[in-house]
């Protein structure tokens, strides 16, 4: 962000390292505006989602309306940034469905959040598994108790070589 | 002794690269961080605190006296920044991964 505000002829600019996380853990006061609800998240491991994925499609992982098994949100902001460059990127490769999504995309919007099936496991993907909690709670003030993110996202499952597909700019609106 | 001489440059290459590429920007800890918002409440300092996490993320908790430009939105957002091109601008995400 540094870099970029800098590109904007700003010259006087730092960092604060820690960061939000940091700022919490000091006990420092924060403001909210719409705080999210407090739930407990849960993760699944990328050997379990690619055991899910792999039962479910033997039976072409069916996606009836009320009978989803499997669902994955892929809300990378890498996707979007990618898509600026003109770049492509690779995305779990799944016979099950696949939302695309930025996290943002999800706010206050009743149409997306209504893609996502109340039936079925929904997994989400980030980066590295950092934000789904953020989602996850989010799904939740909407009702949803079915979602469950993807520890160290994107990142542990590149690194476990496990099964990806390229997606162009294209693909992923 | 070419092929000494050889990565030498190449090393060179890689470094002068990496420094040109890499942004030197003063870094700030936690406690210079609680001073600075204090003695910004306190009317004492004057500086922008520009939060770059989703908006999602930044409803749910920021520190106090943020601005929420999410990374990738600063293009259609720079204007929150303000126009003093010399005021000093503080960033901050997540934090530490």
């Amino acid at each position: 962000m540094a870099v970029a505000v800098k590109k904007l002829g700003f010259t006087n600019i730092k960092i604060y390292n820690g960061g939000l996380k940091d700022w919490i853990k000091n006990g420092l006061e924060v403001k909210s505006i719409d705080p999210l609800p407090s739930v407990p998240v849960r993760f699944i491991n990328n050997i379990e989602l690619l055991k899910k994925m792999e039962e479910n499609q033997q039976h072409g992982c069916p996606s009836v309306p009320g009978e989803n098994i499997l669902t994955i949100i892929d809300f990378r902001s890498s996707l979007q940034l990618a898509e600026k460059r003109g770049g492509d990127q690779y995305r779990i490769k799944t016979g099950c469905r696949t939302i695309t999504a930025m996290l943002d995309d999800f706010l206050h919007n009743h149409e997306l959040v209504n893609l996502v099936p109340r039936s079925g496991l929904v997994v989400t993907v980030s980066e590295t598994g950092n934000r789904d909690q953020f989602l996850i709670r989010y799904l939740h003030s909407q009702g949803y108790d079915n979602v469950v993110g993807l520890r160290y996202g994107m990142r542990g499952w590149l690194k476990a070589d496990y099964p990806v597909e390229r997606i162009t700019t294209e693909q992923h609106r | 002794m070419k092929k000494i001489i050889v990565s030498i440059f190449l090393l060179l290459a890689v470094f002068r690269g990496e420094s040109s590429a890499l942004e030197r920007f003063a870094i700030i800890s936690t406690e210079e961080m609680q001073q600075l918002v204090a003695m910004r409440a306190a009317g004492k300092t004057d500086f922008v605190l520009v939060n770059c996490l989703d908006e999602m993320i930044f409803r749910d908790a920021f520190i106090p006296g943020s601005i929420n430009i999410p990374l990738g939105k600063l293009g259609r957002l720079s204007q929150r920044l303000g126009r003093d091109k010399s005021r000093l601008i503080i960033t901050y995400c997540m934090g530490y991964r």
